[in-house]
């Protein structure tokens, strides 16, 4: 699996997956910086309390930092997984690689490769606004990211098809506006996003442990469908 | 090293339609060449021996390792060269070996791992640091002919290597071959009679999802013995008749193997159960002759 991961993360590099890093983190650090003061991930009632910003303004930057930032990891996914189209993925098939190891390596790649960028794009900026708590509350980021990643991941495979990962990975961003809230509560609700203002409060560590065990089950639903596709020859039809 | 590759019953159905059907094939160390025309179902079978693809019906066992059971195992021992395959063009030629050494589980500080030893064999040192999609097709084709040999496979499967490879480039890939194939069992594909007619120890021969024949290279050449024609037109009596001839020909005596325009005349080489009117017969068959026996004559009958 390790083998795979270094493989995965040198493609990822030579891929050009470092122009979406650069981008994310002048993105981040824009973002970052715009309030003048460090910033816990998802602050948008504080926002509206304290900065006299619009509903909208507010949920739509946190939207940002809880959505957008990491559903640019799906650019990663998207990248690795595009050998399943045409006969890219015939010879990685018949490397001695299993499949458990394989689906193993790419989603350690594509999740160091999330959270590598992620915290540079909080890191670097948090740091020029110190003190900071930022390398503690981007750990907040990680199911997010594992779950958006998971379902690119898992339905690219599942269709074997790098746009049915995006699409339903785009799905799920817009349906889950403010997505640590998935599955649970309405983003309408103010309590809601109440929760950002308590960044390590029970319920949102809740459903941070959900988005978690989602991601974990949408990596297992394309490895499932990796190893289907395999033995049953689906790519050489 | 003594393993062989055998396949027993082989059938692969798509639909309705019937791609394979009961093929038994053994491949025994060395080079064995699969020869047929275009749509025969090499390719298809190629797929399932080299463990891309499963069949419909049947069982593929190499030394004691048995398809699908076993499909780890022999993909460890394994290199195969699809027909169609893709390669990631943004890497460089040295990066994508890089690649494919850690997913086929070598360390590339290994020799049978190492790109750059895999990139000189195919010719390819001056391009190593060139990204794949900036190589000609030829190179192309020589860096998945790389990956393929790369951990010294003790099964080297090939289907149509040569595509795309000029004259020079398949005499190198010919040389190449037969130095790999004195520690490996290699199965060779292609539809190029001149691919395997001077280097395969065994061929057999694919005509519409069956196996119609196979042997070495002489004893299928053997075939067209005493079924081998020539025929000398003059320039203007071939002039006069091409439009027809072929057709009349091949309805009533059998099958044109060559039309060779010569000083002064035409001379057509034939196949044919009986002697054409005004045919001489040719002494010594090639095994293209051969080939055209197996799946016209012989199927026929």
């Amino acid at each position: 699996m390790i083998r795979v991961w270094l493989a995965e993360m040198a493609h990822l590099w030579h891929a050009g997956a470092q122009w979406i890093t650069v981008v994310l983190v002048v993105m981040g650090g824009t973002v970052w910086l715009l309030p003048g003061k460090p910033l816990g991930p998802f602050p948008a009632t504080a926002l509206i309390k304290s900065s006299g910003w619009s509903w909208f303004g507010a949920v739509a930057y946190a939207d940002i930092l809880d959505v957008i930032i990491p559903w640019g990891a799906v650019g990663a996914v998207l990248l690795l997984e595009h050998d399943c189209r045409d006969a890219q993925r015939t010879l990685l098939l018949v490397w001695s690689t299993r499949s458990v190891d394989w689906v193993g390596g790419r989603s350690l790649a594509v999740i160091s490769w999330g959270l590598g960028w992620t915290l540079l794009a909080s890191g670097i900026p948090s740091l020029l606004a110190a003190p900071v708590h930022f390398a503690r509350d981007v750990i907040l980021v990680i199911p997010v990211l594992m779950f958006l990643t998971g379902v690119a991941f898992g339905f690219t495979e599942v269709f074997h098809d790098p746009w049915a990962g995006l699409v339903v990975s785009s799905i799920v961003s817009v349906l889950g506006v403010g997505i640590h809230q998935l599955p649970f509560a309405s983003p309408g609700q103010l309590e809601v996003f109440d929760a950002r203002n308590h960044l390590w409060s029970s319920g949102l560590i809740a459903n941070e442990w959900w988005l978690l065990i989602l991601g974990l089950m949408s990596f297992g639903m394309g490895w499932m469908a990796f190893s289907f596709h395999r033995k049953r020859g689906t790519y050489q039809s | 090293m003594d393993k062989e590759l055998v396949a027993q019953g082989i059938s692969k159905r798509y639909g309705r339609k019937t791609v394979l059907d009961h093929v038994d094939l053994a491949v025994q160390p060395g080079i064995h060449g699969l020869l047929g025309n275009n749509g025969a179902g090499k390719s298809t079978l190629i797929k399932i021996l080299a463990t891309a693809a499963p069949p419909s019906q049947g069982s593929v066992q190499y030394g004691t390792l048995q398809r699908p059971r076993n499909d780890h195992q022999i993909r460890q021992q394994l290199g195969y060269l699809p027909q169609q395959y893709g390669l990631l063009e943004h890497l460089t030629a040295r990066e994508y070996l890089l690649y494919a050494a850690r997913m086929k589980g070598g360390s590339p500080k290994s020799d049978v791992f190492s790109p750059d030893k895999w990139l000189r064999q195919v010719g390819l040192q001056d391009y190593a640091s060139r990204r794949i999609r900036g190589l000609s097709g030829g190179m192309k084709q020589r860096l998945a002919i790389a990956q393929a040999m790369m951990g010294a496979p003790s099964l080297l499967i090939l289907d149509e290597p040569t595509a795309g490879l000029d004259p020079d480039e398949r005499v190198r890939f010919r040389n190449l071959i037969q130095e790999f194939s004195r520690e490996a069992t290699v199965l060779l594909s292609t539809h190029i009679v001149s691919d395997v007619e001077h280097i395969a120890q065994h061929i057999s021969i694919m005509h519409r999802g069956h196996i119609v024949a196979h042997g070495s290279p002489e004893e299928l050449a053997n075939r067209a013995v005493g079924r081998l024609y020539e025929i000398m037109l003059s320039t203007a009596d071939w002039e006069f008749q091409r439009a027809t001839w072929m057709d009349r020909h091949e309805l009533t005596h059998g099958v044109v193997a060559g039309i060779i325009q010569e000083l002064g005349g035409v001379r057509i080489r034939l196949v044919s159960d009986t002697p054409p009117p005004n045919a001489t017969p040719v002494d010594e068959p090639g095994l293209e002759d051969g080939y055209l026996v197996c799946t016209t004559l012989d199927l026929s009958r």
